[in-house]
């Protein structure tokens, strides 16, 4: 039996997907393993207990599908980006991994960017604390001693690899988000790292994602032993994949706690990361509050009140909510200055209704996401936006996406873990490239497109009230 | 003996009674209902008005009567700006709309369009507005225009003239009207004119009452009524005042010393001047006299209350003054601006919305709560400020109204307002309407009228002083940041009812809460 073994390193949970070669496939997830936050904005996690939360949910996958060590298994391995793990000469982890939810390394933002002005040209972002860069600074200038021990940088999906394989590499996709990579040669930038007197050493190679990861030799069940592995690419690119980006204009929306567009471009645009493929980039525009705000507002308002049930209510307010917008920056406006603008209702009056609030956060997150596209100044597609994450479900918000976008829609429930099974297939050539992966299937949606106008209006009135409320703007 | 006071509020009628030391010695009171029969709307129906205040009326004469005071005068409060046409008998001809009707928008600009808006309010006190009932009147149907309709009547003379007493109603409420000259304290021929002009012809041919101070006998009680009342035959109407005038007297308000601010469906400061009070051009103040060398100047927010409704309704919390009492201690960093219908009359902008800034995923209930009841302290503030920078003194400020008698409260809004607010216990709004009436038959002199029972001020806190002088100023930064947004959707809105009346087509109302579940929790009323 020829089986693809997806694993996804999520930041409470790990899922794993197996696909077999008629294309079935099945998964399983973790119990959530917890993040600790020892100080106010901190985020940290074990390393470990990702290793035995992964050993134990592979085992389990494996087991139900009834995979021995006569099955033909390969393994690709994603996961959260971003986050850094140290390891000492041993092997071991020298401090717990910095997770990308960490808001601790805002001075060392201003650090590389005072002394690599160009940073941003460079690597395609400006520097944010939940990269990898800033964080490894912080670790320097507040814990000299577990640097001076550090032996290997590592992201999550990498040191997981790795210990199965004892190989180092990294991927192009995930080194994209360490704030160090090169986003044009796709090599680590020693212009960077000269500049802050980093030692590349301590980075592992850069490959192309289907690269050979080694071949599992330790930690593992015997199911798992000498199986093969692919590099993987960082979780928001298995997303990718497995949403069906491979073209460039191809755009996907992730409506979760947070949202995340992911869009695709053929050359390096402000604000993208290297894209699986050699010749492409994924622009990465997440809005945190995504889903967040309705269960914020559901908490607010009818705490204890299912999701579902509370959001239902948005059905009977007419699009654009009586004129009532939302501002979706509960968490802030990602990658403001001088704070952005703030979360607000705005346009209250006392005919408002909870469908009205209800439907205006739903609506209010749309249209961020239209502004973010927008001001990225990066084309549309014009045939389809696919939609995926918990809040795809709702087709409700699904109608108002589309219809603040003006294209029709698809969902899919594939994910990152299904992703990383694809690269595992590609690695392994079940498929010749990129584009040869299965492609969705699922119904296109135009349902929409009815509200298309009143939703632009209502758009550009937002982003009137977002400019105004913007300080200094 | 006794007097009685009836507080014709928006969202409920009160009737209480007082004896000859300005003691309440029986109260009894009943909700109404407001309708929204079409958008922008919203209409109370004055016959069911009428019922419930000669109903209690009844309960109160018959207990004073029972303690062996019989009533001996009433007076009259009530909300301003609503207007009924009446027919021969004067009964109603229509659904009266209440002062956050909009129907009188357009109409309020054609008029403002001839007379201009400074000269509107230097005759008639009262900034250019489509919640007077002036503009109502100009946007009526057939049952507003003779042949049918014979009289136009404020609430408070539709009432008295179906006991029998000639129409009358005092000056704050003729003020209200948004006709009436407060200089010369009669109607005023410009503002009949300009708006007969226009839109409105059939102004010159219908009348409205007679206007006298507030404290002016204006008739007895007939004998048919006074069975009807339970009252002795012969019983003294006399000219009570419009609701926030009625609370300043009842609450003992004062120029130069006392000043009144209610919490009530609408939040008011009413302020006290020997003249007309300079300096206020420009802004939603209004203005009007009460008695000769007695001037009120009120300022506040339209919907300031309601809006404190609305929140609590939208929580599903049922029991409000439970959500209010868990209001957080420690000031938070989010802001509503409470212009729910219209901006406060510190900016005279009808287009104005509420919002809510400054939303943080960490924000509790309590800290939203706190919010809510922290705007009418900012509003409060602004107001205060604008009146000292004209040279108008407010002096102590007693609150009145449903929401001065919670003490927690009522310190978180001293401290957003950065003034003392000292509880005036009661119902100030019924005992001035009384205490007007024993002015009327000679039980006091106006100036020496029984003092209201006071509570402990509300200090602001000292430790949030620099906070809120801080957060104030953002409260007024945000609101013109928002202005022009406001203003777009309104010019949207008045052009979607455009539509809508051509095509004669009814849109149910946006909300499937009833006004009545929203407001009902308010008794007190007040416009400004």
């Amino acid at each position: 039996m020829d089986l693809l073994l997806g694993v996804d390193l999520g930041t409470t949970a790990c899922k794993v997907t197996v696909v077999a070669s008629d294309l079935t496939v099945s998964s399983i997830s973790s119990p959530p393993y917890p993040i600790s936050a020892p100080h106010r904005e901190w985020a940290e996690q074990d390393p470990r207990a990702w290793g035995e939360a992964v050993d134990t949910t592979v085992q389990r996958a494996l087991d139900s599908v009834g995979a021995g060590s006569r099955d033909h298994v390969t393994l690709s391995i994603t996961g959260q980006m971003h986050s850094l793990v140290l390891l000492d000469a041993d092997g071991n982890p020298a401090r717990p991994a910095i997770l990308w939810a960490d808001r601790r390394a805002t001075a060392e933002c201003s650090m590389i960017e005072n002394q690599v002005p160009d940073v941003a040209t460079i690597t395609g972002n400006p520097p944010l604390p939940a990269f990898t860069l800033p964080q490894l600074l912080w670790v320097r200038h507040h814990e000299p001693d577990v640097l001076s021990r550090t032996s290997n940088v590592l992201l999550p999906k990498d040191y997981l690899r790795w210990r199965y394989t004892r190989r180092l590499a990294t991927d192009w996709t995930d080194a994209s988000g360490t704030g160090m990579l090169d986003s044009a040669t796709r090599e680590w930038s020693t212009t960077i790292l000269s500049a802050l007197e980093l030692d590349l050493g301590l980075l592992p190679p850069v490959t192309d994602p289907i690269a050979d990861g080694g071949v599992v030799e330790r930690n593992a069940s015997p199911a798992l032993q000498a199986v093969p592995t692919a590099v993987g690419v960082g979780d928001q690119f298995a997303e990718a994949l497995s949403a069906g980006l491979t073209h460039a204009g191809d755009m996907a929306i992730i409506l979760g706690t947070s949202a995340v567009v992911l869009g695709v471009s053929d050359h390096p645009v402000p604000g993208s990361f290297c894209h699986a493929q050699s010749d492409l980039w994924l622009r990465l525009d997440s809005l945190h509050a995504g889903g967040k705000s309705l269960q914020w507002l559901r908490d607010m308002l009818a705490p204890g009140e299912s999701l579902a049930a509370f959001t239902s209510a948005a059905t009977s307010a007419p699009p654009g909510s009586h004129d009532l917008l939302f501002l979706p920056f509960l968490m802030g406006e990602r990658g403001a200055r001088g704070g952005g603008s703030p979360g607000a209702f705005v346009g209250l009056i006392t005919e408002h209704g909870r469908e009205d609030l209800v439907r205006a956060v739903l609506e209010g997150v749309a249209f961020e996401l239209r502004r973010l596209q927008q001001k990225r100044g990066t084309p549309l597609p014009t045939d389809v936006l696919t939609l995926k994450g918990g809040g795809a479900q709702n087709e409700l918000w699904c109608q108002i996406v589309s219809g603040v976008f003006g294209i029709p829609y698809r969902t899919t429930n594939r994910d990152a873990a299904y992703g990383a099974a694809m690269i595992a297939g590609i690695s392994q050539r079940w498929w010749p490239n990129w584009q040869c992966v299965p492609a969705l299937n699922d119904p296109i949606n135009e349902s929409g497109l009815a509200d298309v106008e009143i939703l632009n209006d209502r758009y550009a009135r937002y982003c009137t009230v977002v400019d105004a409320l913007t300080p200094d703007s | 003996m006794s007097t009685v006071g009836i507080d014709l509020g928006t969202s409920g009628v009160r009737a209480v009674a007082y004896n000859d030391e300005g003691q309440q010695i029986a109260t009894a009171a009943e909700k109404i209902s407001l309708k929204r029969p079409r958008e922008g709307w919203v209409v109370l129906d004055a016959e069911a008005v009428l019922r419930s205040a000669e109903s209690l009326l009844a309960a109160v004469a018959g207990e004073a009567a029972g303690l062996g005071d019989q009533v001996r005068a009433i007076g009259l409060s009530s909300q301003g700006e609503v207007v009924i046409p009446v027919d021969r008998s004067g009964q109603a001809l229509s659904l009266a709309p209440v002062s956050m009707d909009a129907r009188g928008e357009s109409a309020a600009r054609a008029i403002g369009g001839r007379v201009g808006p400074e000269r509107v309010q230097q005759i008639t006190g009262q900034p250019l507005n489509r919640m007077f009932s002036v503009y109502k009147i100009a946007a009526g149907d057939a049952a507003w225009r003779p042949p049918v309709a014979k009289a136009y009547r404020t609430l408070s003379d539709f009432v008295t003239a179906r006991w029998g007493v000639a129409p009358a109603l005092d000056w704050t409420l003729a003020a209200r009207t948004g006709l009436f000259d407060v200089n010369a304290a009669t109607w005023s021929a410009e503002m009949v004119a300009a708006a007969a002009a226009g839109d409105a012809p059939w102004l010159i041919e219908v009348p409205f009452s007679e206007c006298v101070p507030s404290g002016t006998p204006i008739g007895t009680v007939s004998g048919k009524a006074a069975e009807r009342l339970g009252v002795p035959s012969g019983t003294a109407v006399v000219a009570g005042a419009h609701d926030q005038a009625a609370s300043f007297i009842g609450a003992g308000g004062r120029a130069g010393s006392v000043s009144t601010f209610a919490l009530g469906s609408s939040d008011c400061l009413t302020v006290e001047t020997p003249q007309r009070a300079a300096g206020i051009a420009g802004t939603g103040f209004a203005t009007y006299p009460w008695r000769p060398g007695r001037w009120l100047t009120l300022a506040g927010t339209a919907a300031g209350g309601w809006t404190l409704d609305w929140y609590v309704a939208l929580t599903g919390v049922g029991d409000a003054d439970a959500l209010l009492a868990e209001s957080s201690t420690e000031p938070p960093p989010v802001i509503v601006l409470p212009y729910f219908a219209g901006s406060g009359t510190l900016d005279n902008d009808p287009s104005g919305r509420g919002a809510v800034i400054g939303l943080t995923l960490d924000l509790s209930r309590a800290q939203l709560t706190r919010a809510f009841l922290e705007s009418a302290g900012y509003e409060l503030g602004s107001i205060v400020a604008a009146f000292t920078a004209n040279g108008v003194p407010v002096g102590q400020i007693r609150a009145v109204g449903t929401g001065a008698s919670n003490p927690i409260t009522l310190e978180i809004r001293a401290s957003a307002a950065g003034v003392p607010l000292r509880p005036a216990l009661g119902n100030a709004s019924a005992r001035g309407a009384a205490l007007l009436a024993g002015v009327g038959v000679g039980l006091f002199e106006i100036d020496d009228i029984p003092p209201i029972t006071v509570g402990a001020t509300a200090q602001p806190d000292p430790n949030t002083v620099d906070w809120y002088t801080q957060q104030r100023q953002t409260y007024r930064d945000l609101y013109r940041v928002l202005r022009p947004f406001n203003q777009r959707f309104e010019v949207r809105r008045a052009t979607d009812r455009g539509r809508e009346n051509l095509s004669e087509t009814t849109k149910g109302q946006f909300s499937n809460a009833s006004p009545d579940a929203r407001h009902d929790a308010r008794h007190d009323a007040r416009r400004c």
